[in-house]
């Protein structure tokens, strides 16, 4: 089935490659097709101010402010030095993970490249926090990171490898939602490094999302819960539809594009390797 | 090894803890409560057995956002339950404003007519447009007596206003979103276009208004409309991505409630009440912050339950009735909690329509069993009632998993939480409705077996914290499944396990349940449904046609928590049929 799936997209994914190298070598104003730019003139109608910060309890203040060491053995408090006014993007992980982890941290890696783009480096931080604290210390957090390219980067946000006293990570778990609620099943770390948190503490705006969803998705999402200004949190959902044939033409399943097919079903593959162990 | 022997410890503790509370109490006429002990059981949370009740989450851990409940105390019964106003349109007939002339404009239906409409066909019931307009924005409501809560609202009311409209009457609203936030209004039930289904990521942005076209029309069956799908109780709620749980929670919920002439004729021949005796009610269940919001967590994605029972947006509200029949269109609007009702009287409810249809002849139901989303369209007799009755859920559930027994052997909490006290007023009526059980309704037209060209099977199951179907998470802009419109499938639904119930909720079409766990479906849901319960392990065989709109539209859990985690699935009726995953057809962010 999936190698069915893999002859099915070759030819498609060089029909893609086709578009886009010839897409460039037109300017983008050109090549807007008519529902591109009316969603273009929607966007603009989009306020792009900054937003108000939220007034009142935050979710925040139910996370415990405990003390976390990152992989430079610097110490944080999670709330206050971390989480508070900023914007996060967190995991859990640990770094013998084998199965989940490493699909979840080369997410977040394209996320943090992405980010550049979108938010302020000095806001947007990216957190790993370790669910086995015996193991993970800063400087095994530190060799991890530096070793997969996730060290500090001019351009890019910070990223926090952080562990900490074990009662107290389970504690913060708890409070990001990270468990289940079959003890058995709880008991397994690796159950735990799937969900990706987005948080805009300004804005008092969560969600997780599972890591398995795809890069063009967690992006957006992030974009959208974290963003700064109406425009900033809607531009790429506006945009969503851009792979879709204008609403007002009728249009089968028949007459989908194998380019169409292609751009679907890679979201496929990555939900199933958020399924592995 | 510190590690692995707190964890036994924790889980040997919890099977100690939820053993004391296997027994399983019966229903029966004595366990029927005096007054005080009901007021206990209010501010004690729903108790079990006489013992306070007790939360499995907390049991385990107490991360400082679970196991706390509401700070506030209140005399339960001492407000008057409202009843939700009336939507009044802003015209009928003429356009008051252009249509589609808005940021997300108008479904491409409203201009080729003849999708839903077919003229030729000389519907017996052809109704002037009702043009609408309805706000979405921040209101300072009283849910609890004395304590000032921000909500959400529909229209200035939670729940929002009611829309009435006939069965061939085009409905055209205009809705603003004054909030700050995204959100997508989804009239659950309805047979609409897709641009005005709420699909979740065809929004209305903060500050902008989509125009939602609801034709208003039945489907077409062997060429002839399809009288037996006219929807008679439909409500609207929010349908956002991702953030669905929150908007409801906070109050976007209402109810749009249609008739078509067989119905009219049960009213205008005194069978059905019609108003003010037929009244919707939404129940719900939350839980209230210190400061007076609505406790709702982002993170928590097994689903939230309240401790505040709540109906149309008064907790634990009076109402007066006189010695007549009433109609009640009862929603479970909960996020996460399924309800058994019963009256405290011991008598039955005349059992009208479940979800948004009527039965085709009136049932007599001694308790109602409600999923999220679900609705039972009930008569209640007061004639011969004590001076007080309350309508209470016996169903005991201690966390988002589901009710703690099974849909076959389901654990009641006695005395249940009670919703409402009818105050039953002296004094003769006369020229009551006439309805009792086994009154004819409307013609119900069974879907064959036989007709099904395809077979296909779901699978609704719990991975790493999240919530899929068949092994994916929701992408609204993947066709998981392209069925082919004028054609009938047969879809097989399976619970993944764990002791999850999911109550699946079917947009655009009612299905016809064949089976659940092999055994024929109860009378009640035996007839039409727009959402039906898979409990822990469940297997539920369906029967679904595909009319007359082309997708995308979805189909979800209903656990309003799993839904935004991602438990839904796109399905894209069109008109050649094909096979999935593909990319939707038509897209209207």
């Amino acid at each position: 089935m999936n190698r069915l799936l893999l002859l099915t997209l070759l030819p498609a994914s060089m029909y893609v490659l086709f578009v886009i190298s010839v897409d460039q070598s037109v300017s983008p104003q050109q090549a807007m097709t008519p529902r591109e730019l009316r969603n273009q003139e929607r966007i603009e109608k989009l306020d792009p101010r900054p937003l108000p910060t939220h007034q009142g309890p935050r979710v925040s203040d139910r996370f415990p402010d405990i003390l976390l060491t990152d992989q430079y053995g610097k110490e944080h408090r999670f709330v206050s030095d971390l989480v508070r006014d900023h914007t996060v993007c967190l995991v859990l992980f640990f770094t013998e993970c084998t199965g989940t982890c490493p699909g979840t941290t080369q997410v977040m890696k394209r996320l943090r490249e992405a980010a550049r783009n979108e938010f302020p480096t000095d806001e947007i931080r990216f957190v790993s926090i370790t669910l086995d604290p015996d193991i993970d210390d800063p400087n095994i957090l530190l060799h991890y990171a530096e070793s997969r390219g996730l060290g500090p980067q001019d351009g890019l946000a910070d990223w926090y490898f952080l562990t900490g006293e074990f009662s107290e990570l389970e504690q913060l778990r708890r409070a990001l939602g990270l468990y289940d609620l079959d003890p058995e099943i709880d008991a397994d770390r690796s159950e735990h490094a799937s969900l990706i948190t987005f948080g805009n503490d300004r804005h008092n705006r969560w969600a997780s999302m599972p890591a398995g969803l795809g890069f063009d998705d967690l992006n957006e999402t992030l974009c959208r819960i974290c963003g700064n200004s109406q425009r900033q949190r809607f531009e790429m959902a506006l945009k969503e539809g851009r792979m879709v044939e204008d609403n007002t033409e009728t249009n089968d399943a028949q007459s989908q594009t194998a380019g169409d097919t292609a751009a679907c079903c890679e979201e496929q593959l990555s939900a199933e390797q958020f399924t592995q162990n | 090894m510190t590690k692995t022997m707190s964890l036994l410890n924790r889980r040997s503790l919890l099977k100690a803890a939820s053993a004391v509370f296997t027994a399983v109490s019966s229903l029966d006429a004595n366990d029927r409560l005096e007054d005080s002990d009901r007021q206990n059981a209010v501010n004690n949370g729903v108790a079990r057995n006489g013992q306070p009740r007790q939360n499995k989450v907390a049991q385990q851990f107490d991360p400082g956002n679970v196991g706390k409940g509401t700070p506030f105390t209140f005399s339960p019964f001492s407000v008057e339950m409202t009843v939700p106003p009336e939507a009044q349109p802003v015209a009928v007939g003429d356009a008051p404003f252009a249509p589609g002339d808005v940021f997300h404009g108008i479904a491409p239906e409203f201009y080729d007519r003849s999708v839903a409409e077919r003229p030729d066909l000389q519907w017996y019931e052809a109704f002037p447009t009702k043009w609408y307009q309805l706000d979405t924005h921040y209101l300072t409501a009283e849910i609890i007596p004395g304590v000032r809560t921000p909500v959400m609202c529909y229209g200035g009311s939670i729940p929002g206003p009611t829309f009435r409209a006939r069965v061939g009457q085009p409905v055209v609203v205009r809705a603003t979103n004054s909030l700050n936030i995204e959100q997508s209004i989804h009239l659950h039930g309805g047979h609409n276009p897709a641009h005005s289904d709420g699909y979740p990521n065809f929004y209305i942005l903060p500050g902008q208004q989509r125009d939602y076209f609801y034709t208003n029309t039945v489907p077409l069956r062997d060429g002839k409309p399809d009288f037996s799908e006219s929807p008679s109780t439909m409500w609207y709620h929010d349908h956002s991505m991702d953030l669905t749980a929150n908007l409801v929670i906070q109050g976007l919920t209402g109810f749009f409630l249609v008739r078509d002439q067989i119905e009219q004729d049960l009213i205008d021949s005194n069978v059905l009440p019609d108003e003010p005796y037929d009244i919707p009610v939404a129940l719900q269940d939350k839980r209230f912050n210190a400061d007076g919001t609505i406790f709702w967590d982002p993170l928590d994605h097994n689903g939230t339950l309240g401790d505040i029972w709540i109906a149309n947006g008064k907790a634990q509200p009076f109402f007066r009735v006189q010695r007549r029949k009433y109609r009640f269109r009862l929603l479970n609007g909960c996020n996460a909690r399924f309800m058994e009702l019963r009256l405290s009287s011991g008598q039955p409810f005349i059992h009208l329509g479940k979800d948004t249809w009527l039965f085709p002849n009136a049932i007599e139901s001694e308790t109602l069993l409600l999923s999220m989303g679900q609705r039972a369209d009930v008569v209640i007799d007061f004639t011969n009632a004590p001076s007080e009755v309350f309508l209470e859920n016996i169903l005991c559930q201690s966390d988002g998993r589901g009710p703690d027994g099974s849909l076959d052997v389901p654990q009641h909490c006695i005395p249940g939480a009670p919703f409402i006290k009818f105050i039953v007023e002296d004094g003769v009526v006369e020229n009551d409705v006439t309805v009792e059980p086994g009154t004819a309704l409307r013609p119900h037209v069974r879907i064959n077996p036989s007709e099904a060209v395809t077979t296909r099977e779901f699978r609704f199951h719990r991975t790493k914290g999240a919530w899929m179907i068949n092994g994916q998470f929701f992408d609204p802009d993947r066709a998981d499944v392209v069925p082919q419109l004028g054609t009938v499938e047969k879809w097989i639904l399976k619970n993944g396990g764990g002791g999850w119930w999911h109550p699946i909720h079917i947009h655009l079409e009612s299905h016809q349940i064949l089976s659940v766990n092999g055994k024929a479906p109860s009378l009640s849901q035996s007839f039409k449904n727009d959402t039906v319960i898979l409990d822990g392990g469940a297997e539920v065989e369906i029967l679904i046609n595909f009319r007359t709109f082309r997708g995308p539209f979805v189909f979800h859990c209903h656990n309003l928590e799993h839904e935004d985690m991602r438990m839904m699935f796109v399905f894209d009726p069109t008109v050649g049929g094909g096979s999935g995953p593909t990319v939707i057809q038509q897209s209207f962010p």
